[in-house]
């Protein structure tokens, strides 16, 4: 019956019960009861009200995190970035005045210039005399390195 | 936008896509949770919480319903947890009975209907505010919203078998409750 009720039967179970219904007066009766049910569910949709659009969009854009997910990942790379960028500086900052302290007029670059192992090896350079020559390289990383080797050897 | 489209948009965080699903979905989920909630307010604040978690889990959206069964899901369980939250309010709430939290809105019933179909339709709102959770829920989602029996079951979680089953009882106490009116 409800099958029915809901056009949820095959046309075979509608044959079914149109059958019995003409048969059964209770069966009949209880179907238009069912039936007058049904027309008393009404739904008619109502507006929302105007401000409710802005109000969602409001909230959501206050929950930035839940609205902007990759945008989030992104503000915390560039967060990270800003983080480098700070050391970086302070850096530079301790390398620049390390010159200053130093002054020493002579200044390594490097690019190709200078080379690390020359200097090491050509002054038997002491630990005191590393940060130094670290200072006024601008690449200590290589520096470091072929210092490293040269002791290895 | 098609579908696709808009889930990228919002998966990216687009305040375009996020209008456009405001646009598109917000009025139907406005009266799909205000037939669970009865309450113009009670409903903005829930249609709200219902955009707002579905934002949330956007990223885990990934079409196996459509995009509107999907935000009606979210919407029928945030209706329906709201419903519970409200039910124990009221059962702790000296004040319920001057509070109308369930106040069937005068909006909501057709202005065209002759007066004893509008009695009828305001009578079984009565009743069916009456019934069980189980019941009164698949009701709305029959006879409110046109849910056929495969899509309550995808959106109730349960099988079609238990659908069936479940109307049956429901209407079964609704036509008890309404009888002299039928």
């Amino acid at each position: 019956m409800h099958v029915v009720l809901d056009d949820e039967a095959t046309e075979r179970q509608a044959d079914r019960l149109r059958a019995h219904l003409a048969r059964c007066g209770d069966c009949s009766e209880l179907f238009a009861q069912y039936r007058r049910l049904k027309a008393g569910f009404v739904a008619r949709d109502v507006a929302p009200p105007p401000a409710l659009q802005a109000r969602i969009l409001e909230q959501l854009r206050a929950r930035d995190d839940s609205l902007h997910p990759h945008r989030r990942d992104a503000s915390r790379g560039v967060l990270i970035l800003l983080r480098r960028a700070a050391v970086a500086a302070l850096l530079v900052g301790a390398l620049s005045i390390g010159l200053i302290l130093i002054g020493q007029n002579e200044t390594l670059t490097a690019s190709g210039t200078v080379h690390y192992e020359d200097l090491f090896r050509d002054r038997s350079i002491t630990a005191d005399e590393i940060l130094p020559v670290l200072i006024k390289t601008d690449n200590p990383e290589d520096a470091l390195k072929v210092l490293w080797r040269l002791e290895d050897e | 936008m098609n579908d696709t489209r808009l889930v990228e948009g919002l998966k990216e965080g687009s305040d375009e896509a996020v209008r456009e699903l405001l646009d598109r979905f917000q009025g139907k989920i406005f009266n799909t949770v205000l037939r669970f909630v009865q309450s113009t307010t009670d409903t903005e604040d829930v249609v709200q919480e219902v955009f707002m978690k579905a934002m949330r889990s956007i990223d885990s959206f990934n079409f196996q319903a459509s995009l509107y069964t999907w935000l009606y899901r979210i919407a029928v369980n945030a209706a329906l947890d709201h419903r519970k939250r409200a039910q124990r309010h009221k059962a702790v709430s000296i004040h319920h009975v001057e509070d109308k939290t369930y106040e069937i809105p005068a909006e909501n019933s057709d202005p065209t209907a002759p007066p004893e179909q509008k009695e009828l339709a305001q009578r079984l709102r009565i009743a069916l505010d009456e019934l069980p959770e189980k019941y009164r829920t698949i009701l709305v989602l029959r006879e409110f919203d046109y849910l056929s029996y495969e899509e309550i079951s995808k959106v109730l979680g349960c099988s079609k078998g238990t659908v069936e089953s479940r109307l049956f009882r429901a209407r079964e106490r609704l036509r008890k409750k309404m009888e002299k009116y039928l």
